[in-house]
C-alpha cells in the first residue's frame, strides 16, 4: 500500500517537471505555417503565384469585378435587366454610389489584401539563401511591379492612399496616414521602375513557357499608364520607348 | 339501499367493538433547538384520520387503542409511535439533515449544501425525467435561476444556454462536465434517465476550479450509480404526438388579387402569369403539402441497479427517437450505460462507467419559409411530369415568384449522419489514512461520426435546377481524455474546525481526425448510387487532424467554524497548448465566504428563520474557445495561369497574433438564503456582477493591412464586457395533510449584457437585411440591439405627404405616397438618412420567470411548469409578408388589411410593388414588436395505482402537454425560436422551426 503511495507521488513529481512543455506544443497539422515556409525556390514561386491571382481577387463568377466596379459608373459600363439581385452595383450605376458601399469597400479591402500578399514575397524572398540571384530579383520584381499595379487601381479611384510598403502590425497601421496623390503616384513608378529592370522579355518567358508571368515590355507598358493618367506625356513616350 | 346503510353501520360498529376509541393529546417539539412545532401532521396509520399540531406544537387526536401514530412534518425525519393503551404521547422530531444537507457535487469532489459558499443550483432527476426530452438541459427550463434557456423545435437541435448572462462574444454554452469528465459544450448524446442530478456552477468562486473553459459557467452532470440491495429495475415508455399549428397565409385567389393590386397602385399593368380569376379551389396549399400536422416523439428505457457490501451496479438501456414534421428529418439515439464499483478493503475502491450510445439523424429540412412564401396559383407537379423520367424533375416552377417549390426541395433531402460513442470512465479511489482520499480517474469520450449527403440532377426551370449530381461523405473522429487526479483529506479538529483540502493535477487531450470527399456526376439517381465512389467528376477531398491539450494544476481548501462561519478558496493553474510560448499558463483564483447566522447562539431563541445564510464570492474564470492556430500565420492555396496551365500558388491565409492570451472573467456575488417555517418557505436571492478582460475577439483591422481574412480580422484580446444582474427565488413546500402535498417555486431573474470594448471591430453589425443590418452591438452598450429608423404612422393622404418637408419646403420623403411609412427625421436637419437612426429594439429581456407548481393528492400527482422572458423585443420578419414583395404569398387577410383608404385604421403599408418609399427595404420600429411572453412549458398529471393493485412493484401512468399555451402580445409565431441565435444576432425571427405543442403519455414501471 504505502509502495503504491510512494511511486504515485514519484509518478506525480515526473508529471510536473517534465512532460508539461511537449505536451502543451501541438502542431497545426494539414496546413502550412508562415513560420517555417519561405525555405525552397518552389515556395517562393508559388507565393508570387500568389499575388498574381490577387488580381482576380472577388471576382463574381467569370465576371472580373475590379474593372466592373470602375466601369460601371462611365459610360462603359450599363446595368439592366439582371434576375440576380442588383445589390451593390445599381447606386454606382446611378452615380449614387455610397461611403457605405459594400462594392467600393470590397474593391478597396481586396486590393490591399494583394498588397499584402506582395509585401510577404517582398519580405521573405530576399532571405532565402538557397535562391539563385537572378531567380530572386525576377520574383522581386514581379511583387513590386504587382504591388504597383494594385496601388494603380487604388489611386484611380480614391486619390491618394495610405502607403503599406511592408507587413505592418495594426499598431503601424493605427498612425498611417493618406499619402497625397504624387506620392501615391510616386510609389507606383518606384514599383514599376524597380520591376522593369529585373524582369524578362516577352520572347524569354515564351521560350521557357512561363507566358502570362509579367514581362519588361508590360511592365513598361504600365508604367506609361501611370505616367499618362500624371499627364506626364513626356516622361511617359521615354520610359515606353526605352 | 337502506339496507346497504344499515350492514355498513353493522360494520362500523364491530369495527369498534374489536378495538376501543381513545384520545390521545400530546405535544410535538424540534430536538434541534427544543421549539415547539408547529403543523406537524398526525395521521392513523393506515388511514385518513388525522390532525395537525397548533402554534405550541400541542395537538389532539382519537384513534383506536392499537393504533400507530405517524408524526411528519417537511425537513424532520417522521416518526412511528404505537398508542399502546397511551392517552399522552410528546414527541420530539429530529431535523432531517440528509433532507437540509443534501450533498451537492462541487467540482472534483462533493460538499454538503450548507457548505457551499458559491452559487450553485441543483436539479435532482425527478426534475430532469418528468420533461420528456431529447436533450436535459431543456428540462431545465424554468427550474434554474438565472440561466436562460431557449430553443426551436427541431429535432436533435440543442439549446442555446446562457448562464448569467453574456460576456463573451464566442459563444455562450456552458462547460457541461459528466462524473468529472469534461465533455464539451452539448449533451445531446446523454440518456436524460440515467442522471442523477445536475448542478450549475453559476459563479466564478463555484466554478473557477474549471479555470479554462468556466467562463460560460459549468454544468455538473452526475450519473446514476447503484446501491447495495435487491436487483431493481424500471421501465418507463413515454410517447408524445406533435402538433403544429397551420400559419393563416393567402390563398390563391387573394394572392392573385395582392399580386395584381400591388401594379395597379403604382400605375402599372400586372406582370402576372397563369391562370385569371383563380378560385380557392384551384389552388395550392402548400403548406399543407409540404408540413405534416402531427409529428411522433418516442421514448423508451430499461433501468437496472443494485449490489452488495463490495460491487454496486447501476445500468440503463434507452432509445430516443424525435420525428420532424416534414416527411424527412428526424433524430434518434440508442443509449446503453454500466456503472460499476468494487471495493476491495478499507484502502481501495475501483470503479468504471461504461456509456456505449449511438446517434442517427436526417438532417431535418427548413422549408417552412419557402412553404408560406410560394406562389398558391402554382401547381405541385408539372402537367407533362409523366414524360419525365428524372423524378426529381416532376415538380413545377413558380409562376409568380423566385422561391423554389418546397415539395420539390423536400423531395430532394437526402443528408444523413451516424455517430458512435462511447465513454469510458475508469477510476481508482485510495483511502491510506483516515479522512485522506486519493483518486485518479482517467475518462476517454470518443465519437465516430460518418455523415452521407446527396444532390440529385434535376431540372424544374432554368433558375431552378442542378445540373450535376453530387454525392459527398463526411467522416469525422473525435477522441478527448482526460487523467484526472485528486488527493482529498477531511478532518474536523477538536470539534468546531472542519477542514476540506483538495489539491489535483489534470492533463487532457482534444484529437480531431477527419476527411471528407465528394464527386460530381452520379451516373443516375438510384439510390444505391448515392455514394461518393459512384460519381465520375470533379473528385475532391481534403482532411487532417487537430490536437489541443490542457494541464492543470489546482487546489481548494474549506473550512468551517462549528457550521457558522465557512471559507472556501480555489485556485487552478492552466496550461494550454493553444496559447504562445510564454502565455500558455494563466491562474484562476477563487475566494467564498458564508455565515450561516441560524447557526448562531443568539439566533436559536428565534422562530422566524430556520435557515438565515449570507455569502459573498469573488472569483476569476477563463476562456479559450479560438482557433488552434491562432498564433500562427498559415499559408493557403490559390491558383493562376501560366501558359495555358493552371499552376498552384500560396498566400497567407490566417495572420497570426503572436501575443495572444487568456480570456479572463472576473466575477464578484453576493447571496442571502432564508428559510422560513421550518424551512416549508425559502428564499434565495443573489446579485452578480462579471466583467471581462482580454476578451478574445476576432477583431476587424483596418482594411490597409491587407490581412487574409475577411475584414482583416485577427485573434486579439482587445475586448470587454460586464453583465451584471441577480436572482430571486422563491419556494413554498407544504404537506397539508398525510394525502395532499404541494409545492410553488417562483424563479425571477434579470440581467443587463454590456460591451464595454469592441475594439476596432465596433460596431459589430449582424443581421443582414437588404444591404444593411439590423442589428448594432458597439462598445459601451448593451448588445444585440436593433438599430434603425423611428417610424410616425402612415401618410393618409397626399396633404400629409407634401406637408412633412424641411424649413425650406422640400419634401422629406419625395418617393412617398398616402399609404406609405412615415419615417422620422429624428435630427431635424431636413433628410431621412442614416443619421435619423436610433436604437429601436433590444433583443435581451430585462427579466426571466420561471414558476414550477406542484402537487400531489392520494395517488394523484400534478405538475406545471411556466417559463418567460419580459421586456424584450423581437425584429418580425414575417410581417413582410404582408408586402407580397417578390410575388411571395401574403398573409391571409393583407388585402383588406393593407392600407387603401384615408382613415383606415391599419398600420400595414399599401401594397406597392416599386415600394419606392422603400416600406419593406428599411429597418425600422415598424418591424420591431414587444417579444415578451409567459409559456406553459408543460403540464403533466399522473397516477400512481395503489399496492394493493400492483403487487409486484409500482407502476404510474402520467399524461402531459408540453408548450400548451403562450401568453404573449407578439404576432410572430414562437417567442422562443426567435431569439435563439449568437449572442451578437439574437432576437430575429427568421421563422425558424418553431417549439411545437407536444401531447405525451407515460408509463413507468419499478419492480
Amino acid at each position: 500500500m504505502k509502495n503504491i503511495f510512494k511511486y504515485s507521488i514519484i509518478a506525480a513529481a515526473a508529471m510536473l517537471t517534465g512532460c508539461t512543455d511537449d505536451f502543451l506544443s501541438q502542431d497545426v497539422k494539414g496546413t502550412q505555417v508562415l513560420d517555417n515556409y519561405f525555405t525552397t525556390s518552389e515556395e517562393c514561386l508559388a507565393s508570387v503565384y500568389g499575388c498574381y491571382q490577387s488580381i482576380a481577387f472577388d471576382d463574381w463568377w467569370q465576371v472580373y469585378n475590379t474593372y466592373v466596379t470602375a466601369d460601371i459608373c462611365t459610360d462603359d459600363g450599363w446595368m439592366n435587366n439582371t434576375t440576380q439581385g442588383q445589390d451593390g452595383y445599381i447606386d454606382l450605376a446611378l452615380y449614387q454610389g455610397k461611403t457605405t458601399s459594400g462594392t467600393l469597400s470590397n474593391f478597396w479591402q481586396y486590393r490591399y489584401k494583394g498588397i499584402h500578399n506582395c509585401n510577404v514575397v517582398l519580405e521573405y524572398v530576399p532571405g532565402v539563401s538557397s535562391l539563385q540571384e537572378d531567380v530572386k530579383n525576377r520574383y522581386i520584381a514581379e511583387a513590386k511591379a504587382l504591388r504597383g499595379y494594385f496601388y494603380f487601381e487604388l489611386v484611380k479611384n480614391f486619390g491618394g492612399v495610405p502607403l503599406v510598403t511592408t507587413m505592418a502590425t495594426p499598431v503601424d497601421a493605427a498612425n498611417m496616414k493618406r499619402a497625397s496623390i504624387a506620392e501615391t503616384y510616386a510609389q507606383i513608378e518606384q514599383d514599376y521602375k524597380d520591376a522593369i529592370e529585373y524582369l524578362p522579355l516577352r520572347s524569354e518567358t515564351v521560350k521557357n513557357s512561363e507566358l502570362g508571368r509579367l514581362t519588361k515590355g508590360a511592365v513598361q507598358g504600365l508604367l506609361a499608364k501611370a505616367l499618362l493618367y500624371q499627364e506626364k506625356y513626356d516622361e511617359a513616350k521615354t520610359s515606353s520607348t526605352r | 339501499m337502506k339496507k346497504i346503510i344499515s350492514i355498513m353501520l353493522l360494520m362500523l360498529l364491530t369495527v369498534a367493538a374489536f378495538a376501543q376509541n381513545v384520545t390521545i393529546t400530546g405535544n410535538v417539539k424540534s430536538g434541534n433547538d427544543n421549539m415547539p412545532l408547529i403543523g406537524t401532521t398526525i395521521v392513523e396509520k393506515g388511514s385518513t384520520n388525522g390532525t395537525i399540531s397548533d402554534i405550541d406544537g400541542n395537538y389532539s387526536v382519537t384513534v383506536p387503542s392499537n393504533a400507530t401514530l405517524v408524526f411528519s412534518m417537511v425537513g424532520f425525519e417522521t416518526q412511528e409511535i404505537s398508542v399502546k393503551g397511551q392517552t399522552t404521547i410528546n414527541v420530539i422530531l429530529m431535523e432531517d439533515t440528509k433532507n437540509i444537507d443534501e450533498v451537492v457535487v462541487i467540482g472534483y469532489g462533493t460538499a454538503k449544501r450548507s457548505e457551499v459558499t458559491g452559487s450553485i443550483s441543483s436539479v435532482a432527476a425527478d426534475d430532469i425525467t418528468s420533461f420528456n426530452s431529447g436533450n436535459a438541459m431543456n428540462a431545465l427550463q424554468s427550474k434554474i435561476n438565472g440561466v436562460q434557456i431557449s430553443n426551436n423545435g427541431t429535432p436533435g437541435s440543442s439549446p442555446r444556454v446562457i448562464i448569467r448572462g453574456v460576456t463573451t462574444v464566442n459563444g455562450s454554452n456552458p462547460l457541461y462536465v459528466v462524473d468529472g469528465m469534461p465533455v464539451g459544450d452539448n449533451i445531446n448524446f446523454l440518456n436524460n434517465e440515467d442522471i442523477e442530478s445536475m448542478e450549475v456552477l453559476k459563479d466564478a468562486s463555484a466554478s473557477a476550479i474549471y479555470g479554462t473553459r468556466a467562463s460560460n459557467g459549468v454544468v455538473l452532470i452526475t450519473t446514476k450509480k447503484g446501491k447495495k440491495g435487491q436487483a431493481k429495475f424500471q421501465f418507463t415508455a413515454n410517447v408524445g404526438i406533435s402538433t403544429i399549428g397551420d400559419p393563416d397565409v393567402a390563398k390563391a385567389s387573394e394572392y392573385e388579387k395582392v399580386y395584381k393590386t400591388r401594379y395597379t397602385n403604382d400605375k402599372q399593368v400586372p406582370a402576372y402569369n397563369g391562370i385569371d380569376n383563380i378560385t380557392d379551389a384551384e389552388g395550392t396549399d402548400w403548406w399543407e403539402s409540404t408540413v405534416n400536422k402531427l409529428a411522433v416523439t418516442q421514448n423508451y428505457n430499461l433501468s437496472f441497479s443494485g449490489g452488495t457490501d463490495n460491487f454496486v451496479y447501476s445500468g440503463s438501456f434507452g432509445y430516443y427517437r424525435q420525428e420532424s414534421h416534414y416527411n424527412y428529418g428526424w433524430w434518434d439515439k440508442f443509449n446503453g450505460r454500466l456503472n460499476t464499483e468494487y471495493t476491495f478493503n478499507k484502502y481501495v475502491k475501483l470503479g468504471v462507467e461504461f456509456a456505449p450510445k449511438l446517434e442517427r439523424w436526417d438532417d431535418t429540412p427548413n422549408l417552412m419559409g419557402a412553404a408560406m412564401s410560394m406562389d398558391p396559383t402554382t401547381a405541385i407537379f408539372r402537367y407533362d411530369w409523366e414524360t419525365i423520367s428524372n423524378e426529381y424533375s416532376w415538380y413545377s416552377r413558380s409562376n409568380n415568384n423566385q422561391e423554389w417549390n418546397p415539395v420539390a426541395s423536400l423531395k430532394r433531402q437526402t443528408a444523413h449522419s451516424n455517430e458512435f460513442g462511447l465513454l469510458m470512465n475508469p477510476y481508482i479511489e485510495i483511502k491510506p489514512l483516515e479522512g485522506l482520499t486519493f483518486r485518479s480517474q482517467f475518462g476517454d469520450n470518443a465519437r465516430f461520426r460518418i455523415s452521407d449527403a446527396f444532390t440529385p440532377e434535376f431540372f424544374i426551370d432554368n433558375l431552378e435546377q442542378a445540373t450535376t449530381s453530387k454525392a459527398e461523405r463526411n467522416s469525422q473522429t473525435w477522441n478527448d481524455w482526460n487523467w484526472t487526479n485528486t488527493l482529498n483529506y477531511q478532518k474536523t479538529f477538536a470539534d468546531a474546525h472542519n477542514l476540506n483540502v483538495m489539491v489535483g493535477y489534470t492533463m487532457e487531450k482534444f484529437s480531431h481526425y477527419w476527411l471528407t470527399g465528394s464527386r460530381e456526376a452520379i451516373p443516375n439517381n438510384n439510390e444505391n448510387l448515392w455514394y461518393v465512389s459512384a460519381g465520375t467528376e470533379n473528385q475532391l477531398a481534403s482532411g487532417s487532424d487537430d490536437f489541443s491539450t490542457l494541464v492543470s494544476y489546482l487546489g481548494r481548501l474549506m473550512y468551517n467554524y462549528k457550521s457558522r462561519y465557512y471559507l472556501t478558496a480555489s485556485v487552478r493553474f492552466d496550461g494550454s497548448s493553444k496559447f504562445p510560448e510564454g502565455n500558455k499558463f494563466a491562474t484562476f483564483p477563487a475566494v467564498s465566504l458564508a455565515w450561516r447566522v441560524t447557526g448562531e447562539e443568539f439566533m436559536q431563541n428565534q422562530h422566524i428563520f430556520s435557515n438565515l445564510k449570507l455569502r459573498a464570492g469573488w472569483g476569476k474564470v477563463g476562456n479559450q474557445s479560438i482557433d488552434n492556430s491562432a498564433y500562427l500565420s498559415t499559408i493557403g492555396t490559390s491558383y493562376y495561369t501560366v501558359n495555358g496551365q493552371m499552376v498552384t500558388g500560396s498566400q497567407v491565409s490566417s495572420t497570426a497574433n503572436t501575443a495572444i492570451q487568456w480570456e479572463t472573467v472576473e466575477d464578484y456575488n453576493l447571496g442571502l438564503d432564508m428559510g422560513f417555517l421550518n424551512d416549508r418557505l425559502s428564499a434565495t436571492f443573489e446579485i452578480y456582477k462579471k466583467k471581462t478582460s482580454d476578451m478574445l475577439l476576432k477583431e476587424a483591422n483596418l482594411l490597409i493591412l491587407g490581412y487574409p481574412e475577411w475584414a482583416g480580422q485577427i485573434w486579439t484580446n482587445v475586448g470587454s464586457m460586464e453583465a451584471n444582474g441577480w436572482e430571486l427565488s422563491l419556494n413554498w413546500k407544504d404537506n397539508v395533510n398525510h394525502d395532499f402535498k404541494y409545492e410553488v417555486g417562483v424563479n425571477i431573474s434579470g440581467v443587463k449584457n454590456k460591451a464595454k470594448d469592441l475594439g476596432l471591430s465596433s460596431p459589430i453589425l449582424t443581421g443582414g437585411f437588404n444591404g444593411d443590418y439590423i442589428i448594432r452591438n458597439e462598445s459601451d452598450a448593451e448588445i444585440s440591439r436593433f438599430y434603425g429608423y423611428k417610424t410616425l404612422g402612415l401618410f393618409q393622404n397626399w396633404e400629409d405627404v407634401n406637408s412633412y418637408t424641411d424649413e425650406h419646403g422640400n419634401l422629406l420623403q419625395p418617393n412617398a405616397q398616402p399609404g406609405d411609412l412615415i419615417f422620422d427625421d429624428l435630427n431635424n436637419d431636413g433628410v431621412i438618412d442614416e443619421n435619423d437612426k436610433t436604437f429601436i429594439g433590444n433583443a435581451f429581456p430585462k427579466m426571466y420567470m420561471g414558476i414550477n407548481l406542484g402537487a400531489s393528492y392520494k395517488n394523484w400527482d400534478f405538475s406545471m411548469n411556466f417559463y418567460g422572458t419580459f421586456g424584450n423585443d423581437i425584429f418580425n420578419r414575417t410581417r413582410e409578408r404582408y408586402s407580397g414583395s417578390g410575388g411571395q404569398n401574403v398573409w391571409a387577410g393583407t388585402l383588406e388589411d393593407a392600407w387603401h383608404y384615408e382613415g383606415q385604421d391599419t398600420d400595414i403599408p399599401r401594397l406597392s410593388y416599386n415600394d419606392a418609399n422603400a416600406n419593406y427595404l428599411t429597418v425600422s420600429d415598424w418591424w420591431v414588436e414587444n417579444g415578451s411572453y409567459l409559456r406553459c412549458k408543460q403540464l403533466q398529471i399522473g397516477y400512481t395505482f395503489p399496492q394493493r393493485m400492483i403487487k409486484f412493484g409500482t407502476l404510474r401512468v402520467s399524461a402531459s402537454a408540453q408548450n400548451l399555451f403562450t401568453i404573449t402580445k407578439y404576432s410572430g409565431w414562437d417567442p422562443e425560436t426567435a431569439v435563439t441565435g449568437s449572442v451578437t444576432e439574437s432576437g430575429i425571427d427568421n421563422v425558424a422551426y418553431p417549439n411545437t405543442r407536444i401531447f405525451m403519455f407515460g408509463v413507468n414501471l419499478n419492480f
